[in-house]
């Protein structure tokens, strides 16, 4: 496919390698790739853009969204029947479908009711870390995650207590979770953004998520052209 | 931001437009610009700040090519418009996707550039999208000139003349700009990262930054031309004259899908518009300066009225509208306005309803908050939104009450039967070769399986079948879990639930949809003027005209 240039509502156009075969996407980049990507594979639109809204959060935090979220898209994962629900113990289960199911679930009894919850294999791990931060948001309280041998705190306004264990969480391809909610330990405040520099996106990890992305997309039909804008010249 | 809970005169509350009349497309195809507009606030916070504007760089030869940078300086922080003229042959010029090159590229630098950050520019700011830029820039654009009128100013100005004053009324802009991106966009800074900034928190201020510098970019490169052609002949464009050129921009249906994907920004712009009149209406009499201010308004926009052409049928009607509308109200406010009434304001608001076409309406709001800056210029600040609040779902939000919500926002979208052919005649989608917003035929073209979630009714109309026979006391979480492909349509009915202006109240996908409408909105909120469709789907429109240029800014604004 060859892209032209100009157009006043292109969504996206091919980032040039910055540093060897790295490309710097903005964060607003990351998310409609992403979300595009997901839908690409198969998502529907509503886990789409909960994919597109975790690589921008990791993203923001200088961490690899788009590298974990091709991995997902490229392996099979479980979808669970309910977070903390009896799974097979072996099934590894879907970080999206996890996250939004978590964070869907954070204020009701069923979570609010338990002090431990065991989310069992999770693949991609590191993809969960937007969604724990929105659960901890949405169940005004305190998340305490054990991953295999790690673990970290996100306070109840969303900000994670201690983030050097994200970067290890974002490296493995599968990990053992259990949450624990506990009591806000401090008044919730307005969550600040952090103001990390940009993760550089391989070029072969863009490549692949825009092969992706590129599935949502339809061929320009004569008719769909022909309305869009103008016909002649622009010498008037 | 949401101001609702600092509103200083709840007593407006009572005088707002319902979000059923106000949010359908036929509605907001009649927008008008007002002072709340993006270009409005721009120019007023430049002058009540003293913000100082210069021309450091200038290397432009005679045949007009070369670059130029033009600085905005505020009392915190410093913006460079960088500007590169090009030497097009006229069988390069076009202002769509055929085009490759254009007469002149931009990008908004954030600061100072040095040298080094001129030559990254130069070598990818002319490519558009084909290049890259940095989290330094803030926006990328292009323009092309109007040839006819570019060349007839170069001309007359070469010649010590003054060029045709009906030539520039009838055109209205040296330069056509064709996108102007930002937010992220091909490598540009994302928004996130310069909200923060009062001069740039408001929405699109970096955007209305560039093309106003561009404004006064097009006028430099008309009179340098004309210097480089004509000697100590050649003369400067007379103030009166420049005064009336804007910035034109070209734009289509790419446009549209951004206020269907920002509900709440869409609720908040539209919010402090409402706000705004019904503070106005509020009013418990009629000052002597609000007086002659809305009446010098109403001029204006008769004036306008009568410049303003289009060769489009449906916009031709609308025009006619507003001419006969505006007349009728000068007429009335002339000879049967009651000054006395209890809100004065109200009542020729309330005679305007009953009297006159939308269009005419919108114009009249738009006159009548131009005297009240006071009252509402304030409105401004809360135009903005925090989108990420936005996205998290209320799982425990029982089915009753999303019901509930369906029921009392929804009622447009839940009566129609999406399978009837006409009601989901279109669909929208991303064209492959030019990764833009399109809009299908259903039932004539492929490729509705990759239909693009702007379906709103229609999603709204499946959720509420898919809560039949659901408990009240279902968490929303149990039914997306079984369900996520209604998350959208969850999302959305919750934030209408808190933010009633969110929603276009109308069916996106149905036959009869005219996308100008959206269009029109949108660029009424920006500032145009001129709004001049070319198809139910593309328009021109005019940025800027009789605003101040930058050396004119400390006079007045």
């Amino acid at each position: 496919m060859r892209v032209q240039a100009n157009d006043p509502t292109r969504l996206a156009s091919s980032p040039i390698a910055e540093a060897g075969q790295a490309a710097r996407l903005s964060l607003s980049e990351t998310h409609a790739l992403c979300a595009k990507a997901a839908r690409g594979a198969g998502f529907d639109w509503g886990l789409a853009e909960a994919a597109g809204h975790a690589a921008r959060w990791l993203a923001a935090r200088a961490l690899p969204g788009c590298e974990m979220l091709l991995q997902r898209l490229q392996a099979d994962a479980v979808r669970p029947r309910a977070p903390g629900l009896a799974q097979d113990p072996d099934a590894l289960l879907c970080p999206l479908h996890l996250g939004t199911a978590l964070a869907d679930h954070a204020a009701l009894p069923e979570v609010t009711g338990r002090t431990m919850i065991d989310l069992g294999h999770v693949a991609m791990p590191g993809l969960l870390l937007p969604f724990l931060a929105t659960a901890a948001q949405q169940g005004v309280r305190d998340l305490h995650c054990c991953a295999d041998e790690t673990s970290f705190t996100f306070q109840a306004d969303g900000t994670p207590e201690d983030d050097q264990a994200f970067p290890a969480l974002c490296s493995v391809t599968r990990a053992e979770i259990r949450v624990t909610f506990l009591q806000a330990r401090r008044p919730v405040s307005q969550p600040q953004s952090p103001a990390a520099d940009l993760p550089l996106v391989p070029q072969h990890v863009w490549r692949a998520l825009d092969a992706l992305a590129l599935r949502v997309t339809v061929p320009s039909s004569t008719r769909s052209i022909s309305g869009a804008g103008s016909e002649g010249s622009d010498n008037d | 931001m949401s101001c609702e809970g600092l509103n200083p005169m709840p007593q407006a509350r009572a005088f707002r437009r319902s979000p059923d009349e106000v949010m359908r497309l036929a509605h907001m195809g009649c927008s008008h610009p007002t002072r709340l507009s993006f270009l409005r606030q721009l120019l007023r916070r430049l002058h009540a700040e003293g913000w100082r504007f210069d021309r450091p760089v200038w290397e432009i030869d005679a045949k007009g090519v070369g670059c130029a940078v033009y600085r905005a300086i505020g009392p915190a922080r410093t913006y460079s418009l960088v500007a590169f003229a090009h030497d097009l042959p006229p069988e390069a010029r076009s202002d769509r996707v055929i085009a490759t090159a254009w007469d002149a590229t931009f990008a908004l630098f954030d600061g100072t550039p040095t040298p080094a950050d001129l030559d990254r520019l130069a070598a990818n700011v002319p490519l558009q999208e084909a290049g890259r830029i940095s989290p330094r820039e803030l926006s990328l654009s292009r323009a092309n000139r109007s040839v006819r009128l570019f060349d007839h100013v170069v001309d007359r100005l070469a010649e010590g003349a003054q060029p045709d004053a009906a030539m520039l009324l009838d055109t209205g802009y040296l330069m056509r700009t064709t996108a102007v991106y930002g937010s992220g966009k091909f490598g540009a800074a994302d928004r996130e990262a310069i909200a923060q900034r009062p001069e740039l928190s408001g929405p699109f201020q970096a955007e209305m930054l560039s093309v106003w510098l561009t404004r006064a970019f097009t006028v430099d490169l008309v009179e340098h031309l004309a210097r480089a052609r004509g000697g100590d002949k050649a003369v400067r464009l007379a103030p009166d004259l420049k005064r009336g050129l804007g910035v034109g921009n070209s734009t289509g249906l790419g446009m549209a899908p951004f206020l269907i994907r920002h509900p709440l920004l869409l609720n908040n712009w539209m919010l402090a518009r409402e706000e705004a009149l019904a503070r106005v209406r509020a009013q418990t009499r009629v000052g002597d300066g609000e007086l002659a201010g809305f009446l010098a308004a109403l001029e204006t926009a008769r004036g306008n009225a009568d410049l303003w052409t289009s060769a489009h049928d449906i916009q031709r009607a609308k025009l006619a509208d507003l001419r006969d509308g505006l007349a009728r109200v000068a007429a009335h406010v002339a000879q049967d306005w009651k000054q006395n009434a209890a809100h004065p304001w109200d009542d020729l608001w309330r005679w305007g309803q009953e009297s006159l076409p939308i269009e005419a309406q919108e114009a009249l709001l738009a006159a009548m908050l131009e005297p009240h800056g006071a009252l509402i210029d304030g409105l401004g600040e809360c135009m903005d939104a925090d989108e990420g609040t936005g996205f998290a779902i209320n799982g425990a939000m029982p089915v009753g009450e999303l019901r509930a919500i369906l029921r009392a926002h929804y009622g447009w979208a839940l009566g129609i039967d999406y399978t009837e052919r006409g009601q989901c005649a279109r669909f929208w989608y991303v064209s492959e070769d030019k990764l833009e917003p399109r809009l299908g035929e259903r039932h004539e073209e492929p490729g509705a399986e990759r239909e693009l979630p702007l379906d709103t009714g229609r999603q709204a109309a499946a959720l509420w079948q898919a809560l039949r026979g659901q408990p009240d006391d279902l968490p929303v979480a149990h039914l997306l879990l079984a369900a996520p492909q209604h998350r959208p349509a969850v999302r959305r009915a919750q934030i209408t639930a808190r933010h009633p202006f969110a929603e276009i109240r109308d069916n996106l996908i149905g036959a009869g949809m005219l996308p100008i409408d959206i269009l029109r909105c949108k660029l009424a909120f920006f500032g145009a003027t001129r709004f001049d469709p070319r198809s139910d789907r593309w328009v021109r429109i005019s940025l800027f005209q009789d605003a101040p240029y930058p050396d004119e800014m400390g006079a007045d604004a």
